[in-house]
């Protein structure tokens, strides 16, 4: 006998699907982050975007794409923890902020903690 | 070169004003491959969700519901399918109220005025595609009264109703901006 269509079944099993990719989180880790490895990329001194970039992919391995780093730039900017530095060419280079420096200083103080803490848990296995 | 100044027209205005040249300047440096198209347009999706007026994003979004619907009911012409398409209309409505009372200072009545203008843009997404698609003779949809008391009577119904679900969708967001301000060890301590 041919399987009847069930419209419910149907709608409940997309609707888990769609939840579920919903749900998921990034399998990258926080050594990923745009925002922080721009921090980390501009802690070094002023950077335009395609420094940045050439930078973060030298020493993470991270190729960021144009939207994805002008996204972080644009909220990071937003959130005061770089400024634009005047510049007479097309590209405006961006410096660290007090702010921005405290901000990175707590994140890559938390990250130390994780890794050292994971380390010594390893060490035990 | 072409393709390039497409996608920088996919960001709002405000923002290409303020990075546009910049970002132009990395994308001539580097070779259009299809995963940094979707990245640029990725990143434009963002900045007019971040940018944007929520009454006009809403709309864009419920006119695209409404056409949809109105699309399947061709096939599907079943009273509960329509009062579901109207409750989730309605649920849109509300959203840009909340989404509007979040995102600007300004109280109840703006966030309500979106919800109307959000409602507006819906219903002429439904008006657009009854011009141009649909056939005019749709005895279930007109009932005899022809199109434009049927577009008037939509329009009418659709405004009326996004007035209350845009005021507590105001009300709504208000209240998450409120929650979200004060800090959460005081709510937890009480008076």
């Amino acid at each position: 006998m041919a399987e009847t269509w069930d419209a419910r079944r149907f709608c409940i099993e997309l609707w888990y699907i769609v939840i579920r990719s919903m749900a998921r989180k990034s399998t990258a880790g926080p050594a990923t982050d745009p925002e922080l490895l721009i921090l980390s990329s501009v802690a070094g001194g002023p950077k335009h975007g395609y420094a940045m970039m050439q930078e973060i992919a030298a020493f993470s391995g991270v190729e960021l794409g144009p939207g994805t780093l002008y996204t972080a730039i644009t909220r990071l900017v937003e959130e005061g923890w770089i400024e634009p530095v005047e510049a007479s060419g097309r590209q405006r280079p961006y410096r660290l902020t007090p702010g921005g420096l405290d901000y990175l200083r707590g994140q890559l103080e938390r990250m130390r903690q994780l890794a050292s803490f994971g380390l010594r848990r390893l060490r035990t296995v | 070169m072409k393709v390039r100044n497409l996608l920088l027209r996919a960001y709002p205005r405000s923002w290409r004003e303020e990075y546009g040249e910049e970002l132009a300047g990395v994308l001539a440096r580097r070779g259009l491959t299809f995963a940094v198209v979707a990245d640029v347009l990725g990143g434009a999706a963002r900045q007019h969700l971040d940018r944007d007026e929520p009454w006009k994003i809403c709309g864009v979004g419920l006119a695209l519901w409404f056409m949809m619907a109105r699309l399947v009911a061709v096939f599907f012409p079943y009273r509960t399918f329509f009062l579901w398409c109207w409750f989730c209309g309605l649920l849109i409505t509300l959203a840009s109220g909340a989404w509007t009372a979040t995102r600007s200072k300004s109280g109840t009545l703006r966030s309500t005025v979106a919800s109307a203008k959000t409602a507006l843009i819906g219903q002429a997404g439904v008006v657009v595609l009854y011009l141009l698609v649909l056939p005019r003779e749709n005895a279930y949809s007109f009932q005899g009264h022809g199109i434009y008391y049927w577009f008037l009577k939509t329009l009418a119904l659709g405004l009326a109703l996004s007035v209350p679900f845009g005021f507590a969708g105001a009300l709504l967001g208000r209240l998450f901006t409120r929650l979200r301000k004060e800090p959460r060890a005081a709510c937890l301590s009480g008076p």
